[in-house]
């Protein structure tokens, strides 16, 4: 717990320094900029192309999204996580894309094709094959149906976010949270359960 | 309705210590963990090089990469913005083809020249006749001053195409549709 603490501390440090360099102007935002564009543009273009956008579009959004972080540096209140700071942007963009372009397409919507990329590439992690495979192929199907659940499970196992991060993308209070996490939990378990049977345990 | 049990499942999710989280939703959890955890794609870099460099002209076209106002005063910021646009789009008296105006003769057209800073000169010019081509309009090569250049003439059906075309790399259509564009090297 001890060392969470402290790697959540420094991580901290770092997103103070990053924010006061994007918040400084001039050269020290170029390099803010750059650091956090390698950070986490490849992710959020595969955020976008997973909510159905092409490739061309995908990269617009994405650029939007470090120009509205730039612009919106100053606003930005360091007591909250700053990752999910910055998730929350490129979501509200994905949000305002599809209320300006497809104002009948929610975000729950997921395109086939961007449930099947959501986890292209995995399986071979170790642990039973098929057991992994069969979860992979589950979790597709989750999000496929549940997609604002499943991007955010999937910060949570790739960016080991909590409760506070999720509250600050998803835009809920920390209670909202809770449940939609639970819910999350509840409908996710339902898609895994012949997974886990096949495996033995269930 | 949300429990411990929800809260331990996430915390074991995100790769923390769940002592209390029960056997089978360990189990669940790691076989979760497994297939999502090797859902990082490997990066395009050539391409995430391009969409930074495309990130950076665009906002050293917009300002948003000078040096921030020592003022701690917030709301000196629109008028240190605007200072900098006056600067950038100084309308500049120019006539090549007619008399100076030195005397009764002396007749100005104003031309706004738009200054481009950007550490590649040459790609920053493809990028911007890259746009113009793309909204139907043939640039041309000008060197006012010595250094490189763009300029276009825009006609007025095509303005509107012109300006969402250069919009993103952060260069003005003026209303006149005579477009003038000087490029620097930072």
């Amino acid at each position: 717990m001890q060392g969470e603490n402290d790697a959540g501390a420094r991580r901290a440090g770092a997103d103070d320094a990053l924010v006061a360099q994007l918040r400084g102007g001039g050269k020290g935002r170029a390099d803010a900029v750059t650091r956090l564009f390698r950070r986490y543009a490849p992710e959020f273009r595969r955020y976008f192309r997973r909510h159905g956008l092409g490739d061309a579009e995908a990269d617009d959004l994405v650029q939007e999204t470090f120009v509205k972080i730039v612009r919106a540096a100053e606003s930005y209140q360091s007591e909250g996580p700053f990752e999910a700071w910055l998730w929350a942007i490129a979501r509200n963009g994905l949000m305002s894309h599809f209320r300006g372009a497809k104002p009948t397409v929610a975000l729950d919507a997921l395109e086939p094709g961007g449930a099947e990329a959501l986890l292209a590439g995995a399986g071979g992690s170790g642990g039973d094959p098929a057991l992994v495979d069969c979860v992979r192929r589950a979790f597709a199907e989750f999000a496929h149906r549940y997609s604002e659940g499943a991007e955010a499970l999937l910060r949570v196992v790739l960016d080991g976010w909590e409760y506070e991060e999720l509250a600050v993308f998803l835009a809920r209070t920390p209670g909202a949270t809770r449940e939609f996490v639970s819910q999350c939990r509840k409908r996710l378990r339902a898609h895994l359960a012949p997974c886990l049977e096949m495996a033995g345990g269930g | 309705m949300a429990d411990d049990r929800d809260e331990a499942w996430l915390r074991a999710l995100a790769g923390r210590a769940a002592p209390d989280l029960p056997p089978e939703s360990r189990r669940e959890v790691e076989a979760l963990r497994r297939a999502i955890g090797a859902a990082r794609n490997p990066n395009d870099s050539a391409a995430d090089a391009r969409e930074l460099e495309r990130l950076l002209f665009r906002l050293r076209r917009e300002r948003l990469l000078d040096p921030a106002p020592r003022s701690s005063s917030r709301t000196w910021l629109p008028l240190a913005a605007a200072a900098a646009l006056v600067l950038a789009l100084a309308p500049m008296l120019r006539s090549p083809d007619v008399p100076r105006p030195d005397g009764a003769a002396a007749v100005g057209s104003r031309l706004e020249i738009q200054i481009v800073e950007t550490p590649d000169v040459e790609r920053a010019a493809a990028e911007i006749a890259a746009a113009l081509r793309a909204a139907g309009i043939e640039p041309h090569d000008a060197a006012p001053g010595g250094e490189r250049g763009l300029r276009a003439s825009i006609p007025p059906d095509k303005i509107e195409a012109a300006r969402q075309a250069l919009e993103k790399l952060g260069i003005t259509v003026p209303a006149d549709g005579e477009l003038r564009v000087e490029l620097r090297g930072k």
